[in-house]
């Protein structure tokens, strides 16, 4: 059987937070494992957006070194980022996480690596995200929210009746995060309505619909 | 090598947190294999009616069961040691 590319992400995760010699595979460590795995000598290429590793050489480059002995856990931050990407592969059509999901599950992070990264390089999350979705296939269009199990699929129900929206659900409908909804209506990007007298929000339908466009394939 | 059953009770769990947790566990195993403690993890029902989860590991023992469920950082609740019984078998 030969290794998938999310394996050797996560193996290369594993074996930086063994080297660190720290107990826990933190984001970062993840970060690090999908970036390396995706990069041409140090040199990683998504989109229009290219990274060079060799920039934040103290943390992302990986040495090899004898760390068996040390066992490390996920923490608990990184277990949010499986299950984050597990949610983009779903909204993706895909039974299993690919390494791009992981990768747009980070989008949103503004935090540790990510952040620095992002600042850096200027990219927002939108910008990560699109930039991967022409690296490799993943859709931005099918975002049925997620509902526990055994629950009957009350949620998207929910959704598909649902004509307006609060921020939050908004958030949920499209996948982002609800600051970024707030920020688009901000902006003026995403029209919203105010309930009379008060503060409360309220999207329409076609107005969270009209925020996605369709991808286009580009030739790489 | 034996089988355990490694009994979860994830009250509100979603289906993501558990291909999540599914995805640890996997390469948590490979990682403990290739370190010289040879864990599998075979397959997981999950039961909505009461939200409980119940995984199968094929383990030399029942602590290396317990060390690859705390590296991937899935919660249980009991670990057992069970005995495999499958139709072409009987």
């Amino acid at each position: 059987m030969t290794e998938d590319s999310v394996s050797r992400a996560i193996k290369t995760a594993i074996k930086r937070a063994k080297r660190r010699k720290r107990l826990k595979v933190t984001r970062d460590d993840l970060l690090v494992g999908l970036l390396q795995v995706i990069a041409r000598f140090d040199i990683v290429q998504i989109g229009p957006l290219t990274i060079d590793l060799e920039e934040f050489e103290e943390d992302l480059k990986d040495h090899t070194e004898k760390t068996d002995k040390i066992k490390v856990a996920y923490s608990s931050k990184a277990a949010a980022v499986f299950e984050k990407a597990a949610y983009i592969a779903r909204k993706d059509n895909s039974s299993k996480i690919e390494l791009v999901h992981l990768l747009v599950a980070f989008a949103y992070e503004d935090n540790e690596l990510m952040a620095q990264l992002k600042e850096k390089y200027g990219i927002s999350g939108m910008e990560w995200r699109s930039a991967l979705s022409k690296w490799q296939h993943v859709s931005l269009e099918k975002t049925e929210p997620s509902s526990k199990i055994g629950a009957g699929n009350k949620y998207t129900i929910e959704f598909k009746e649902k004509q307006f929206f609060s921020p939050d659900e908004a958030a949920e409908f499209l996948g982002v995060h609800t600051q970024t909804v707030r920020g688009y209506i901000r902006t003026g990007k995403l029209p919203a309505l105010r309930l009379a007298g008060e503060r409360a929000l309220r999207i329409q339908r076609e107005d969270l619909l009209a925020l996605l466009e369709p991808y286009k394939q580009e030739e790489t | 090598m034996a089988y355990y059953l490694v009994k979860r009770h994830l009250p509100g769990i979603t289906p993501e947190a558990l291909t999540g947790a599914g995805l640890r566990a996997k390469s948590c195993a490979a990682e403990m294999t290739e370190e010289g403690i040879p864990v599998r993890w075979l397959r997981s029902f999950f039961i909505p009616e009461t939200e409980e989860t119940h995984c199968y590991f094929e383990a030399p023992s029942s602590d290396a069961v317990k060390e690859v469920n705390e590296r991937a950082n899935i919660p249980f609740s009991k670990i057992h040691e069970v005995q495999e019984l499958v139709p072409e078998a009987v």
